[in-house]
Protein backbone atom coordinates (compact mmCIF):
# COMPACT_ATOMS: atom_id res chain seq x y z
CA UNK A 1 0.00 0.00 0.00
CA UNK A 2 1.48 3.28 -0.84
CA UNK A 3 1.59 6.47 1.23
CA UNK A 4 -1.10 8.30 -0.37
CA UNK A 5 -3.77 4.97 0.00
CA UNK A 6 -2.62 4.83 3.59
CA UNK A 7 -3.54 8.55 4.11
CA UNK A 8 -6.73 7.82 1.85
CA UNK A 9 -7.42 4.92 4.44
CA UNK A 10 -6.81 7.10 7.23
CA UNK A 11 -9.28 9.78 6.02
CA UNK A 12 -11.63 7.80 5.95
CA UNK A 13 -11.07 6.39 9.48
CA UNK A 14 -11.21 9.96 10.59
CA UNK A 15 -14.34 10.74 8.59
CA UNK A 16 -16.00 7.79 10.09
CA UNK A 17 -15.12 8.79 13.47
CA UNK A 18 -13.23 5.39 14.05
CA UNK A 19 -9.78 7.53 15.19
CA UNK A 20 -8.64 6.71 18.36
CA UNK A 21 -7.98 10.21 20.87
CA UNK A 22 -4.01 10.58 20.38
CA UNK A 23 -4.42 9.56 16.60
CA UNK A 24 -7.31 12.21 16.24
CA UNK A 25 -5.19 14.78 17.83
CA UNK A 26 -2.27 14.24 15.91
CA UNK A 27 -5.14 14.42 12.89
CA UNK A 28 -6.19 17.74 13.70
CA UNK A 29 -2.91 19.04 14.63
CA UNK A 30 -1.85 17.89 11.04
CA UNK A 31 -4.51 19.81 9.50
CA UNK A 32 -4.47 23.16 11.09
CA UNK A 33 -0.80 22.98 10.14
CA UNK A 34 -0.94 21.89 7.04
CA UNK A 35 -3.81 24.11 4.58
CA UNK A 36 -3.26 21.59 1.78
CA UNK A 37 -4.44 18.75 3.89
CA UNK A 38 -6.80 19.84 4.81
CA UNK A 39 -8.54 20.92 1.42
CA UNK A 40 -7.35 17.69 0.72
CA UNK A 41 -9.32 16.22 4.08
CA UNK A 42 -12.30 18.76 2.93
CA UNK A 43 -12.08 17.18 -0.86
CA UNK A 44 -12.33 13.68 0.72
CA UNK A 45 -15.39 14.85 2.30
CA UNK A 46 -17.11 16.50 0.02
CA UNK A 47 -16.70 13.59 -2.70
CA UNK A 48 -17.80 10.81 -0.19
CA UNK A 49 -20.56 13.40 0.44
CA UNK A 50 -21.84 13.40 -3.12
CA UNK A 51 -21.57 9.57 -3.15
CA UNK A 52 -23.75 9.03 -0.23
CA UNK A 53 -26.27 12.14 -1.77
CA UNK A 54 -26.52 9.86 -5.26
CA UNK A 55 -26.86 6.68 -3.58
CA UNK A 56 -29.68 7.84 -1.41
CA UNK A 57 -31.23 9.22 -3.99
CA UNK A 58 -30.89 5.94 -6.07
CA UNK A 59 -32.70 3.92 -3.40
CA UNK A 60 -35.37 6.37 -2.56
CA UNK A 61 -36.59 6.38 -5.67
CA UNK A 62 -36.17 2.61 -5.88
CA UNK A 63 -38.23 2.63 -2.64
CA UNK A 64 -41.01 4.74 -4.21
CA UNK A 65 -41.02 2.67 -7.33
CA UNK A 66 -41.27 -0.50 -5.36
CA UNK A 67 -42.90 0.52 -2.03
CA UNK A 68 -46.29 0.66 -2.77
CA UNK A 69 -49.24 -0.62 0.07
CA UNK A 70 -52.52 -1.23 -2.23
CA UNK A 71 -54.11 0.23 1.14
CA UNK A 72 -57.36 -0.74 2.05
CA UNK A 73 -58.24 1.67 4.31
CA UNK A 74 -57.67 4.20 1.26
CA UNK A 75 -60.76 2.94 -0.32
CA UNK A 76 -61.21 6.69 -1.78
CA UNK A 77 -58.70 5.91 -3.78
CA UNK A 78 -59.49 6.13 -7.78
CA UNK A 79 -58.41 2.23 -8.64
CA UNK A 80 -61.00 1.60 -5.72
CA UNK A 81 -64.07 3.32 -6.96
CA UNK A 82 -63.37 2.64 -9.94
CA UNK A 83 -63.51 -1.12 -9.04
CA UNK A 84 -66.80 -0.29 -6.59
CA UNK A 85 -68.31 1.15 -9.55
CA UNK A 86 -67.77 -1.35 -11.75
CA UNK A 87 -68.59 -3.93 -9.45
CA UNK A 88 -72.03 -2.37 -8.72
CA UNK A 89 -72.99 -1.79 -12.10
CA UNK A 90 -72.26 -5.75 -13.18
CA UNK A 91 -74.62 -6.13 -9.68
CA UNK A 92 -77.29 -3.73 -10.80
CA UNK A 93 -76.80 -5.46 -14.61
CA UNK A 94 -77.87 -9.09 -12.59
CA UNK A 95 -80.37 -7.77 -10.75
CA UNK A 96 -82.37 -6.19 -13.65
CA UNK A 97 -81.29 -9.07 -16.02
CA UNK A 98 -82.96 -11.77 -13.41
CA UNK A 99 -85.99 -9.84 -12.62
CA UNK A 100 -86.65 -9.34 -16.42
CA UNK A 101 -86.80 -13.52 -16.51
CA UNK A 102 -88.82 -13.69 -13.74
CA UNK A 103 -91.57 -11.34 -15.31
CA UNK A 104 -91.22 -12.83 -18.29
CA UNK A 105 -92.71 -15.64 -16.85
CA UNK A 106 -95.04 -13.94 -14.87
CA UNK A 107 -96.19 -12.08 -17.40
CA UNK A 108 -96.93 -15.63 -19.41
CA UNK A 109 -98.95 -16.82 -16.30
CA UNK A 110 -101.07 -13.97 -16.43
CA UNK A 111 -101.75 -13.93 -20.12
CA UNK A 112 -103.22 -17.24 -19.53
CA UNK A 113 -106.95 -17.82 -18.86
CA UNK A 114 -107.89 -18.25 -15.22
CA UNK A 115 -109.24 -21.92 -16.58
CA UNK A 116 -105.45 -22.50 -17.58
CA UNK A 117 -104.18 -21.14 -14.82
CA UNK A 118 -106.12 -23.39 -12.75
CA UNK A 119 -105.29 -26.37 -14.66
CA UNK A 120 -101.98 -26.04 -14.09
CA UNK A 121 -102.06 -25.54 -10.45
CA UNK A 122 -104.18 -27.98 -9.83
CA UNK A 123 -102.05 -31.01 -11.19
CA UNK A 124 -100.86 -33.07 -8.68
CA UNK A 125 -98.78 -35.84 -9.25
CA UNK A 126 -101.60 -38.09 -10.06
CA UNK A 127 -103.86 -36.27 -11.28
CA UNK A 128 -105.95 -33.54 -12.18
CA UNK A 129 -108.54 -31.36 -11.50
CA UNK A 130 -110.42 -29.40 -14.27
CA UNK A 131 -113.99 -27.07 -14.75
CA UNK A 132 -114.87 -26.44 -17.42
CA UNK A 133 -116.33 -22.75 -17.16
CA UNK A 134 -119.43 -23.35 -19.92
CA UNK A 135 -120.68 -26.82 -18.07
CA UNK A 136 -119.69 -26.65 -14.87
CA UNK A 137 -118.61 -30.07 -15.20
CA UNK A 138 -115.71 -30.83 -12.66
CA UNK A 139 -113.04 -33.42 -14.07
CA UNK A 140 -111.69 -34.55 -11.65
CA UNK A 141 -108.57 -37.38 -11.92
CA UNK A 142 -106.92 -37.54 -8.88
CA UNK A 143 -106.54 -39.94 -6.86
CA UNK A 144 -108.66 -40.01 -3.83
CA UNK A 145 -106.15 -40.12 -1.33
CA UNK A 146 -104.54 -36.97 -2.65
CA UNK A 147 -104.55 -34.56 0.08
CA UNK A 148 -103.24 -31.54 -1.91
CA UNK A 149 -106.58 -29.22 -1.48
CA UNK A 150 -107.56 -27.92 -4.65
CA UNK A 151 -107.43 -24.22 -5.09
CA UNK A 152 -110.19 -22.22 -6.81
CA UNK A 153 -110.59 -18.97 -8.74
CA UNK A 154 -114.47 -18.74 -8.54
CA UNK A 155 -116.11 -16.50 -12.12
CA UNK A 156 -118.20 -14.10 -11.64
CA UNK A 157 -120.52 -15.39 -9.31
CA UNK A 158 -120.19 -18.84 -9.90
CA UNK A 159 -118.84 -21.65 -7.19
CA UNK A 160 -117.40 -24.14 -7.20
CA UNK A 161 -116.91 -27.22 -4.97
CA UNK A 162 -113.72 -29.56 -4.99
CA UNK A 163 -112.78 -32.87 -3.05
CA UNK A 164 -109.87 -32.22 -0.65
CA UNK A 165 -109.29 -35.74 1.17
CA UNK A 166 -107.48 -34.21 3.87
CA UNK A 167 -110.04 -33.14 6.60
CA UNK A 168 -112.38 -35.53 8.72
CA UNK A 169 -115.77 -35.80 7.66
CA UNK A 170 -117.78 -33.64 9.79
CA UNK A 171 -116.02 -30.47 8.58
CA UNK A 172 -117.98 -29.57 5.32
CA UNK A 173 -115.83 -29.37 2.83
CA UNK A 174 -118.13 -28.30 0.48
CA UNK A 175 -117.45 -24.68 1.55
CA UNK A 176 -114.31 -24.78 0.65
CA UNK A 177 -114.73 -23.21 -2.75
CA UNK A 178 -116.33 -20.20 -0.76
CA UNK A 179 -114.06 -19.91 1.18
CA UNK A 180 -111.23 -19.50 -0.97
CA UNK A 181 -112.72 -16.71 -2.66
CA UNK A 182 -111.32 -14.95 0.19
CA UNK A 183 -107.99 -15.21 -1.99
CA UNK A 184 -108.13 -12.56 -4.45
CA UNK A 185 -106.42 -12.38 -7.75
CA UNK A 186 -102.42 -12.41 -7.64
CA UNK A 187 -103.19 -13.82 -3.86
CA UNK A 188 -104.08 -17.11 -5.14
CA UNK A 189 -101.46 -17.16 -7.45
CA UNK A 190 -98.96 -16.21 -4.94
CA UNK A 191 -100.63 -19.13 -2.80
CA UNK A 192 -100.51 -21.56 -5.48
CA UNK A 193 -96.67 -20.74 -5.82
CA UNK A 194 -96.14 -20.98 -2.42
CA UNK A 195 -97.78 -23.69 -2.16
CA UNK A 196 -99.52 -22.64 1.31
CA UNK A 197 -101.56 -25.85 2.50
CA UNK A 198 -105.18 -25.92 4.00
CA UNK A 199 -105.20 -28.42 6.50
CA UNK A 200 -108.80 -27.84 7.72
CA UNK A 201 -112.01 -25.57 8.01
CA UNK A 202 -113.80 -25.53 10.68
CA UNK A 203 -116.83 -22.93 11.76
CA UNK A 204 -116.72 -21.61 15.68
CA UNK A 205 -118.30 -19.18 17.41
CA UNK A 206 -117.15 -16.19 18.41
CA UNK A 207 -118.67 -15.43 22.34
CA UNK A 208 -119.18 -11.93 22.87
CA UNK A 209 -119.11 -10.57 25.97
CA UNK A 210 -120.20 -6.96 26.73
CA UNK A 211 -119.34 -5.89 30.03
CA UNK A 212 -122.43 -5.61 32.22
CA UNK A 213 -121.27 -2.61 34.88
CA UNK A 214 -120.88 -0.22 31.42
CA UNK A 215 -124.60 -1.19 30.84
CA UNK A 216 -126.19 0.00 33.65
CA UNK A 217 -124.20 3.25 33.49
CA UNK A 218 -125.21 3.89 30.39
CA UNK A 219 -128.85 3.07 28.92
CA UNK A 220 -127.88 3.31 24.75
CA UNK A 221 -126.07 0.70 25.28
CA UNK A 222 -129.19 -1.40 26.17
CA UNK A 223 -130.64 -0.10 23.21
CA UNK A 224 -127.43 -1.04 21.22
CA UNK A 225 -127.61 -4.49 22.58
CA UNK A 226 -130.90 -4.72 21.28
CA UNK A 227 -130.24 -3.44 17.70
CA UNK A 228 -126.98 -5.43 17.65
CA UNK A 229 -128.65 -8.60 18.15
CA UNK A 230 -131.00 -7.06 15.29
CA UNK A 231 -128.32 -5.98 13.27
CA UNK A 232 -126.86 -9.11 13.32
CA UNK A 233 -130.00 -10.52 11.52
CA UNK A 234 -130.40 -8.26 9.23
CA UNK A 235 -126.40 -8.32 8.27
CA UNK A 236 -126.85 -11.52 7.53
CA UNK A 237 -130.04 -10.70 5.32
CA UNK A 238 -127.98 -8.30 3.52
CA UNK A 239 -124.59 -9.94 3.54
CA UNK A 240 -126.57 -13.04 1.51
CA UNK A 241 -127.87 -10.30 -0.94
CA UNK A 242 -124.39 -8.83 -0.94
CA UNK A 243 -122.99 -12.03 -1.92
CA UNK A 244 -125.02 -12.57 -4.64
CA UNK A 245 -124.34 -9.49 -6.76
CA UNK A 246 -120.32 -8.91 -6.08
CA UNK A 247 -117.86 -10.72 -7.91
CA UNK A 248 -116.27 -13.19 -6.09
CA UNK A 249 -115.90 -11.59 -2.93
CA UNK A 250 -117.21 -12.67 0.37
CA UNK A 251 -119.40 -15.08 -0.86
CA UNK A 252 -121.28 -16.81 2.40
CA UNK A 253 -123.53 -19.82 0.87
CA UNK A 254 -127.17 -18.04 2.07
CA UNK A 255 -128.46 -21.51 3.50
CA UNK A 256 -125.92 -22.16 5.72
CA UNK A 257 -125.77 -18.32 7.14
CA UNK A 258 -129.96 -18.70 8.04
CA UNK A 259 -128.98 -22.46 9.62
CA UNK A 260 -126.70 -21.18 11.74
CA UNK A 261 -128.03 -21.68 14.93
CA UNK A 262 -127.64 -17.99 16.69
CA UNK A 263 -127.88 -18.29 20.60
CA UNK A 264 -128.60 -15.54 22.33
CA UNK A 265 -128.24 -15.29 25.61
CA UNK A 266 -130.42 -12.49 26.35
CA UNK A 267 -129.97 -11.70 30.34
CA UNK A 268 -131.11 -9.07 32.01
CA UNK A 269 -128.71 -6.23 32.07
CA UNK A 270 -127.30 -6.47 35.81
CA UNK A 271 -124.42 -5.46 37.85
CA UNK A 272 -122.85 -8.48 37.84
CA UNK A 273 -124.29 -10.46 34.82
CA UNK A 274 -122.14 -9.78 31.79
CA UNK A 275 -124.22 -9.99 28.37
CA UNK A 276 -122.98 -12.38 26.05
CA UNK A 277 -124.19 -13.07 22.36
CA UNK A 278 -122.40 -14.96 20.20
CA UNK A 279 -121.57 -15.00 16.50
CA UNK A 280 -120.07 -17.29 13.79
CA UNK A 281 -116.64 -17.40 12.66
CA UNK A 282 -115.16 -19.57 10.25
CA UNK A 283 -111.89 -20.68 10.38
CA UNK A 284 -109.26 -22.24 8.12
CA UNK A 285 -105.95 -23.89 9.31
CA UNK A 286 -103.50 -23.27 7.00
CA UNK A 287 -99.90 -24.38 7.02
CA UNK A 288 -97.27 -22.43 5.11
CA UNK A 289 -93.89 -23.73 3.85
CA UNK A 290 -92.01 -21.14 5.82
CA UNK A 291 -93.81 -22.42 9.35
CA UNK A 292 -95.19 -19.38 9.45
CA UNK A 293 -97.51 -18.44 12.39
CA UNK A 294 -99.83 -16.03 12.37
CA UNK A 295 -103.37 -15.11 11.34
CA UNK A 296 -105.44 -12.94 8.21
CA UNK A 297 -108.62 -11.85 9.42
CA UNK A 298 -111.05 -10.10 6.96
CA UNK A 299 -114.06 -9.97 9.29
CA UNK A 300 -115.72 -12.97 7.72
CA UNK A 301 -112.76 -15.59 7.85
CA UNK A 302 -109.59 -16.09 9.95
CA UNK A 303 -107.01 -18.13 8.24
CA UNK A 304 -105.13 -19.21 10.94
CA UNK A 305 -101.51 -19.82 10.17
CA UNK A 306 -99.49 -22.26 12.26
CA UNK A 307 -102.05 -23.56 14.41
CA UNK A 308 -103.29 -27.74 14.87
CA UNK A 309 -106.68 -27.94 13.67
CA UNK A 310 -106.84 -30.41 16.57
CA UNK A 311 -105.83 -28.14 19.30
CA UNK A 312 -108.59 -26.69 21.51
CA UNK A 313 -109.22 -22.68 20.55
CA UNK A 314 -112.13 -20.77 21.43
CA UNK A 315 -112.59 -17.11 20.16
CA UNK A 316 -114.14 -14.24 22.55
CA UNK A 317 -115.03 -10.62 21.66
CA UNK A 318 -114.75 -7.85 23.86
CA UNK A 319 -115.22 -4.42 23.37
CA UNK A 320 -115.57 -5.14 19.97
CA UNK A 321 -112.06 -6.81 19.80
CA UNK A 322 -111.68 -10.44 18.96
CA UNK A 323 -109.49 -12.60 21.05
CA UNK A 324 -108.39 -16.23 20.03
CA UNK A 325 -107.80 -18.05 23.10
CA UNK A 326 -105.53 -20.84 23.19
CA UNK A 327 -104.52 -22.67 25.80
CA UNK A 328 -104.45 -20.04 28.46
CA UNK A 329 -103.23 -17.23 26.41
CA UNK A 330 -105.09 -15.05 24.50
CA UNK A 331 -104.26 -13.56 20.83
CA UNK A 332 -105.48 -10.18 19.40
CA UNK A 333 -107.32 -11.09 15.78
CA UNK A 334 -107.19 -7.59 14.17
CA UNK A 335 -109.50 -6.98 10.67
CA UNK A 336 -106.28 -6.87 8.11
CA UNK A 337 -106.07 -6.47 4.57
CA UNK A 338 -102.69 -8.85 5.24
CA UNK A 339 -101.05 -11.60 7.26
CA UNK A 340 -100.43 -10.77 10.74
CA UNK A 341 -98.44 -12.74 13.92
CA UNK A 342 -100.04 -13.93 16.49
CA UNK A 343 -99.43 -11.10 19.50
CA UNK A 344 -100.50 -12.19 22.59
CA UNK A 345 -102.94 -9.97 25.35
CA UNK A 346 -101.29 -8.42 28.28
CA UNK A 347 -103.59 -6.45 29.21
CA UNK A 348 -104.51 -7.92 32.74
CA UNK A 349 -107.93 -5.99 32.91
CA UNK A 350 -109.48 -7.59 29.88
CA UNK A 351 -108.03 -10.76 30.27
CA UNK A 352 -110.14 -10.83 33.45
CA UNK A 353 -113.24 -9.62 31.39
CA UNK A 354 -112.97 -12.73 29.25
CA UNK A 355 -112.37 -15.18 31.86
CA UNK A 356 -115.39 -14.75 33.19
CA UNK B 1 -36.61 -10.94 -5.76
CA UNK B 2 -39.15 -12.99 -3.78
CA UNK B 3 -43.07 -11.78 -3.84
CA UNK B 4 -43.73 -10.39 0.03
CA UNK B 5 -42.79 -12.36 2.53
CA UNK B 6 -42.52 -11.59 6.44
CA UNK B 7 -38.83 -12.24 7.52
CA UNK B 8 -37.75 -12.75 10.74
CA UNK B 9 -35.89 -10.00 12.52
CA UNK B 10 -32.72 -11.90 12.02
CA UNK B 11 -32.91 -12.50 8.83
CA UNK B 12 -33.96 -8.93 7.88
CA UNK B 13 -30.58 -7.83 9.60
CA UNK B 14 -29.07 -10.59 7.36
CA UNK B 15 -30.32 -9.68 4.15
CA UNK B 16 -29.70 -5.73 5.23
CA UNK B 17 -25.95 -6.52 5.69
CA UNK B 18 -25.86 -8.55 2.40
CA UNK B 19 -27.27 -5.49 0.98
CA UNK B 20 -30.45 -6.89 -0.66
CA UNK B 21 -32.56 -3.86 -1.06
CA UNK B 22 -35.38 -5.50 -1.51
CA UNK B 23 -35.63 -6.50 2.00
CA UNK B 24 -36.63 -2.83 2.23
CA UNK B 25 -40.44 -3.52 0.60
CA UNK B 26 -40.78 -5.84 2.69
CA UNK B 27 -40.23 -4.15 5.27
CA UNK B 28 -41.88 -1.39 3.95
CA UNK B 29 -44.83 -3.25 3.64
CA UNK B 30 -45.12 -5.11 7.51
CA UNK B 31 -44.50 -1.27 8.55
CA UNK B 32 -47.11 0.66 6.51
CA UNK B 33 -49.69 0.46 9.08
CA UNK B 34 -48.08 1.30 11.89
CA UNK B 35 -46.24 4.18 10.56
CA UNK B 36 -49.55 5.40 9.13
CA UNK B 37 -51.42 5.21 12.00
CA UNK B 38 -48.47 7.06 14.02
CA UNK B 39 -48.36 9.24 11.60
CA UNK B 40 -51.92 10.44 11.08
CA UNK B 41 -52.16 10.30 15.18
CA UNK B 42 -49.35 13.10 15.16
CA UNK B 43 -51.01 15.70 13.00
CA UNK B 44 -49.94 14.43 10.02
CA UNK B 45 -50.86 13.59 6.63
CA UNK B 46 -51.70 10.92 3.95
CA UNK B 47 -48.90 12.31 1.53
CA UNK B 48 -46.32 12.48 4.05
CA UNK B 49 -46.22 8.76 4.90
CA UNK B 50 -44.38 7.47 2.64
CA UNK B 51 -41.81 10.21 2.80
CA UNK B 52 -41.26 9.60 6.25
CA UNK B 53 -41.21 5.95 5.74
CA UNK B 54 -38.73 6.18 3.26
CA UNK B 55 -36.62 8.09 4.96
CA UNK B 56 -36.77 5.97 7.93
CA UNK B 57 -36.04 2.70 6.10
CA UNK B 58 -32.89 4.37 4.15
CA UNK B 59 -31.90 5.67 7.78
CA UNK B 60 -32.40 1.56 9.43
CA UNK B 61 -30.43 0.11 6.07
CA UNK B 62 -27.63 2.55 7.38
CA UNK B 63 -27.41 2.00 10.90
CA UNK B 64 -27.49 -2.06 10.10
CA UNK B 65 -24.56 -1.85 8.33
CA UNK B 66 -22.34 -0.16 10.53
CA UNK B 67 -19.75 -2.37 11.82
CA UNK B 68 -20.92 -2.36 15.08
CA UNK B 69 -24.43 -2.44 14.83
CA UNK B 70 -26.39 -4.79 17.24
CA UNK B 71 -30.44 -5.27 17.27
CA UNK B 72 -31.54 -5.47 20.68
CA UNK B 73 -35.30 -4.62 20.09
CA UNK B 74 -37.57 -5.76 17.46
CA UNK B 75 -36.58 -4.17 13.97
CA UNK B 76 -40.55 -3.06 13.70
CA UNK B 77 -39.92 -1.21 17.01
CA UNK B 78 -36.42 0.08 16.09
CA UNK B 79 -38.01 1.45 12.85
CA UNK B 80 -40.76 3.20 14.37
CA UNK B 81 -38.40 4.61 17.05
CA UNK B 82 -36.09 6.17 13.89
CA UNK B 83 -39.85 7.27 12.37
CA UNK B 84 -40.63 8.98 15.46
CA UNK B 85 -37.81 10.53 15.91
CA UNK B 86 -37.54 11.69 12.05
CA UNK B 87 -40.93 13.11 12.29
CA UNK B 88 -40.85 15.08 15.54
CA UNK B 89 -37.50 16.97 13.83
CA UNK B 90 -39.92 16.95 10.83
CA UNK B 91 -43.01 18.98 13.13
CA UNK B 92 -40.54 20.95 14.77
CA UNK B 93 -39.11 22.57 11.43
CA UNK B 94 -42.58 22.98 10.65
CA UNK B 95 -43.33 25.21 13.61
CA UNK B 96 -40.61 27.25 12.94
CA UNK B 97 -40.86 30.48 11.35
CA UNK B 98 -37.71 31.63 9.93
CA UNK B 99 -35.63 29.01 8.04
CA UNK B 100 -33.41 27.32 10.14
CA UNK B 101 -29.43 27.74 9.28
CA UNK B 102 -29.18 23.98 7.88
CA UNK B 103 -25.82 24.07 8.25
CA UNK B 104 -25.88 24.56 11.79
CA UNK B 105 -26.90 20.68 12.52
CA UNK B 106 -23.85 19.42 10.16
CA UNK B 107 -21.57 17.78 12.12
CA UNK B 108 -18.98 21.19 13.05
CA UNK B 109 -16.01 20.23 10.41
CA UNK B 110 -12.60 20.69 11.50
CA UNK B 111 -11.67 21.74 8.45
CA UNK B 112 -14.07 25.03 8.78
CA UNK B 113 -11.98 27.61 9.71
CA UNK B 114 -10.25 27.21 6.26
CA UNK B 115 -13.93 27.86 4.29
CA UNK B 116 -13.41 25.60 1.78
CA UNK B 117 -16.05 25.42 -0.18
CA UNK B 118 -16.81 22.77 -2.82
CA UNK B 119 -19.60 22.32 -5.03
CA UNK B 120 -21.83 19.97 -4.07
CA UNK B 121 -23.98 19.88 -7.24
CA UNK B 122 -21.07 19.35 -9.68
CA UNK B 123 -19.23 16.51 -7.67
CA UNK B 124 -23.14 14.92 -7.77
CA UNK B 125 -22.67 15.23 -11.43
CA UNK B 126 -19.19 13.89 -11.36
CA UNK B 127 -20.29 10.66 -9.71
CA UNK B 128 -23.19 10.22 -12.41
CA UNK B 129 -20.69 10.32 -14.89
CA UNK B 130 -18.86 7.52 -13.55
CA UNK B 131 -18.98 4.76 -14.86
CA UNK B 132 -21.03 1.56 -13.30
CA UNK B 133 -18.77 -0.48 -11.64
CA UNK B 134 -16.93 2.36 -9.55
CA UNK B 135 -20.18 4.02 -8.43
CA UNK B 136 -21.75 0.60 -7.22
CA UNK B 137 -18.05 -0.28 -5.68
CA UNK B 138 -18.35 3.62 -3.61
CA UNK B 139 -22.05 3.49 -2.73
CA UNK B 140 -21.94 0.15 -1.35
CA UNK B 141 -18.41 1.13 0.38
CA UNK B 142 -19.27 5.02 1.23
CA UNK B 143 -23.35 4.77 1.79
CA UNK B 144 -24.59 1.25 2.31
CA UNK B 145 -21.70 0.77 4.51
CA UNK B 146 -21.47 -3.17 3.80
CA UNK B 147 -18.44 -4.75 4.82
CA UNK B 148 -15.55 -5.48 2.36
CA UNK B 149 -16.34 -9.09 2.28
CA UNK B 150 -19.69 -8.54 1.30
CA UNK B 151 -18.72 -6.24 -1.54
CA UNK B 152 -16.13 -9.03 -2.60
CA UNK B 153 -19.36 -11.03 -3.25
CA UNK B 154 -21.39 -8.91 -4.50
CA UNK B 155 -19.13 -7.13 -6.91
CA UNK B 156 -17.40 -10.86 -7.84
CA UNK B 157 -13.96 -10.05 -6.48
CA UNK B 158 -11.72 -12.16 -5.42
CA UNK B 159 -10.96 -10.96 -1.95
CA UNK B 160 -11.13 -7.70 0.03
CA UNK B 161 -7.67 -6.47 -0.80
CA UNK B 162 -9.16 -6.20 -4.07
CA UNK B 163 -12.01 -4.46 -2.88
CA UNK B 164 -9.84 -2.09 -1.32
CA UNK B 165 -7.56 -1.43 -4.17
CA UNK B 166 -10.22 -1.02 -6.72
CA UNK B 167 -12.19 1.27 -4.66
CA UNK B 168 -9.23 3.39 -4.06
CA UNK B 169 -8.38 3.61 -7.72
CA UNK B 170 -12.60 4.51 -8.39
CA UNK B 171 -12.40 7.60 -5.44
CA UNK B 172 -8.48 8.69 -7.51
CA UNK B 173 -10.86 8.46 -10.81
CA UNK B 174 -13.46 10.46 -9.26
CA UNK B 175 -11.22 12.82 -7.79
CA UNK B 176 -9.51 13.69 -10.88
CA UNK B 177 -12.80 14.14 -12.42
CA UNK B 178 -13.90 16.70 -9.87
CA UNK B 179 -10.40 18.40 -10.80
CA UNK B 180 -10.70 18.83 -13.91
CA UNK B 181 -14.17 20.82 -12.85
CA UNK B 182 -13.00 22.66 -10.71
CA UNK B 183 -9.79 25.28 -11.52
CA UNK B 184 -7.59 26.43 -9.15
CA UNK B 185 -9.99 29.55 -8.10
CA UNK B 186 -12.63 27.39 -7.42
CA UNK B 187 -11.29 25.71 -4.27
CA UNK B 188 -11.32 28.90 -2.85
CA UNK B 189 -14.50 29.89 -3.85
Amino acid sequence: MSEEENIHDLIDQYLRGELERDELDRFRNRMRHEPDFAREVELHRSIVEGVRKVREKELKDYLRENAKVEYIGNIWGSRWLYASAAIIVVMVGMFFFIKKLDTGNQLAQDEQSADEVQKEILKPQNGYVTKNADTDEVNDTTAPEMELPQLVVVEDGEEMTLRSGAVSPEHDMSKLGEEERILEGDQILDSMVKTDELIASINYTVTVISSAIRREKDKSDTLDAYFRDADSKAVTVTTTDESKSKKGRLFRKSDEEDAKPESEVASEPSSTAAKITNRPISVQFWSSPVNFKGYKYNGQTLLLYGVDPSENIEFKEYGNQLYLKRGNQYYIINLANDYKKFTRLTNTAVIKELNR
Amino acid sequence: MWGYKRLSDHKLVEEIQNGNQEVLISLYKGSYTMVRNFILRNNGTEEEIDDVLQDSLIAVWQNVNKPDFQLKVKISTYLMSIVKNLWFKRLKKKSRFTKVDEAAHIRASDTDEFHFNFDKAVIRDMVHELDEMCRKLLSFFYFDGLNNQVIADKMGYANTDTVKSKKYQCFNKLKSKVHERFTKDDFFG
